[in-house]
């Protein structure tokens, strides 16, 4: 759809050289639970628009990672990045994010959109960005063996820098180097035991552009001859516009045009203010539809309902029940506003509601790099 | 993502090693050039073509692009929009242009040229924001509370601090950062 697109499925094809030399990964976060990696990248460049994240290594010896999740406060900008650096054997201050613009290349295959949600940014990157950083330490460490013509083994990655027999090239030094090497199949993780940076706090770094409103949110965009519109919805959902009257919205400072759609009128102005003073004087009568009598107490007599006709799912077997003591009962849960998260440090914590209300220790789960900060942070992915 | 011009396409862009598209002059927004007012934020006199009873906060960022300041009700129940007027805590997203005129506006783009106000850097040194889209507000009140109150308690803090909302739940965090921010003015520890 676009040049952005149109280049990623030319240049961003796994391994590759970068725009004034440098070391490029291509790597899948897909959030489909199928593992993939710089070299799964490799075999699927015929769907490149499943390389949604990338790592450059520039010669200026800039690290970057494009992420095609969006940071929403659940530090997805500051834990992906330590996924990498655990690896690639950098500081976290020498990574930067750059955030995915919209584009076919960063659709999440897992859902078909460019979502980010259901709490599985980390999870799905874990193996992966930890592969991706690894990969690529271990092609800059094949780099300088070649050039200093040594064995492979004489050579340690340490902070940003290949070094050997008192010699010492930097990654940037070595990137366009790199990115002619084969991305290496056998990849040797880090155990959890000789962790630096995964699981240890760390200040968020999206946080700088938060305390000086540089920082930009949806809301934020702006385009060039950018209107702006405020939406009228029927209060009951399906509900359609029945009659309309839109004669002194028209005629408001601003207004430029106002749409009808399926489940409302649109009104658009110059300004999102105009829209909004223009859409209090529409004169809608609504045709609530088929939802109008749908409440709380509906919606769960459909639930039983719905349950009791079907065998249900089991959520686990585990042991053969010999001895077990039989409880039972019907749980309902409505639908909670509240953000809750999991951190990680030996044994995992839950919080929900507000940091510091800690809930109940839970089981290990490797899928996780805990949390990117000090406490846990709320929901999101 | 070909007319998008905010700072993650130019990002994206540079890191793709794609040339920068700069917008042409007339074609940042529909509205037209001529002035009709002026109002004077972060010590600049800017021209604005509003009607004089939109609301501050839309002249901000619709008129001026200063978008640090955010929107979150539209009522003055969130605290989102806090901004200073002639340095007093007001929320601008109730407050008419009429009303500020001739006075001195502060946003949090001009609260320092480098988060080096005492607030921002307690802010970053307890790293309070998680999302962040309420901390501009939460930022300009408090900074206006420790030129009124340079000692609050935690109980002037929550009094103080009570109209901006945080639905991440930063509480703790701001008010921990407002006393370090207070030590901060205090200057060095003697």
């Amino acid at each position: 759809m676009t040049e952005l697109a149109d280049r990623g499925r030319r240049d961003f094809i796994s391994a590759g050289v970068a725009a004034g030399g440098g070391l490029l990964l291509g790597l899948t976060l897909s959030g489909s639970g199928k593992r993939a990696s710089a070299a799964d990248g490799a075999k699927s460049a015929r769907t490149a628009s499943q390389l949604n994240a990338w790592l450059k290594i520039s010669a200026d010896n800039s690290i970057t990672i494009i992420v095609d999740r969006s940071e929403m406060g659940q530090g997805v900008y500051t834990a992906l990045p330590m996924l990498i650096a655990e690896e690639l054997n950098v500081n976290l201050d020498a990574i930067q994010v750059v955030a995915a613009p919209v584009g076919d290349a960063y659709v999440n295959p897992g859902n078909g959109g460019q979502v980010t949600g259901t709490s599985n940014s980390v999870q799905d990157a874990w193996e992966k960005l930890r592969a991706a950083g690894a990969q690529a330490r271990m092609m800059l460490t094949q780099a300088a063996a070649k050039h200093w013509h040594i064995d492979i083994g004489e050579c340690r990655a340490i902070n940003g820098t290949i070094a050997a027999r008192g010699k010492v090239l930097t990654y940037g030094q070595l990137a366009a180097a790199a990115a002619k090497e084969p991305i290496p199949k056998d990849v040797k993780l880090r155990p959890r035991s000789e962790f630096q940076i995964i699981g240890k706090s760390r200040a968020r770094i999206d946080s700088p552009g938060k305390v000086d409103g540089s920082a930009e949110f949806g809301l934020d965009v702006k385009l060039p001859g950018m209107l702006y519109a405020a939406i009228a919805q029927s209060p009951v959902l399906g509900g359609k516009v029945k009659t309309l009257d839109s004669l002194a919205a028209g005629k408001m400072p601003g207004v430029r045009r106002i749409l009808s759609t399926d489940s409302g009128v649109v009104v658009v102005a110059d300004h999102f203010w105009q829209a909004l003073q223009a859409r209090k004087t529409l004169e809608i009568s609504w045709d609530p539809g088929v939802n109008l009598p749908l409440d709380n107490e509906l919606i769960s007599a459909m639930l039983k309902k719905t349950a009791a006709a079907g065998a249900g799912l089991t959520a686990r077997a585990d042991g053969d029940g010999t001895g077990a003591r039989v409880r039972e009962a019907a749980l309902q849960f409505q639908l909670r506003a509240a953000a809750a998260g999991a951190r990680d440090h030996g044994a995992h914590e839950l919080h929900r509601r507000r940091q510091g209300e800690r809930l109940r220790p839970l089981r290990r789960h490797p899928g996780s790099a805990g949390g990117a900060n000090n406490g846990c942070r709320g929901g999101g992915s | 993502l070909q007319s998008y011009t905010g700072p993650a396409r130019i990002a994206a862009r540079r890191f793709l090693g794609i040339a920068q598209r700069v917008p042409s002059p007339g074609n940042e927004g529909s509205w037209g050039p001529v002035p009709v007012t002026s109002i004077t934020v972060n010590n600049q006199v800017l021209n604005v073509d509003a009607d004089a009873d939109t609301p501050l906060l839309w002249v901000l960022r619709d008129h001026l692009s200063m978008t640090g300041t955010k929107y979150g009700c539209g009522m003055a129940l969130c605290g989102a929009c806090t901004v200073h007027v002639d340095g007093a805590a007001m929320r601008s997203c109730v407050l008419p242009l009429r009303q500020v005129l001739g006075k001195s506006i502060t946003t949090i783009e001009g609260l320092s040229k480098d988060r080096s106000h005492a607030v921002q850097k307690a802010w970053l040194e307890i790293d309070v924001p998680q999302c962040g889209y309420c901390q501009s507000g939460q930022i300009m009140s408090a900074a206006a509370l420790l030129k009124s109150n340079p000692h609050p308690s935690d109980a002037e803090i929550d009094a103080a601090m009570s109209g901006n909302l945080c639905r991440c739940g930063t509480y703790p965090r701001i008010r921990k950062a407002i006393h370090r921010a207070a030590e901060l003015l205090a200057g060095p520890a003697k």
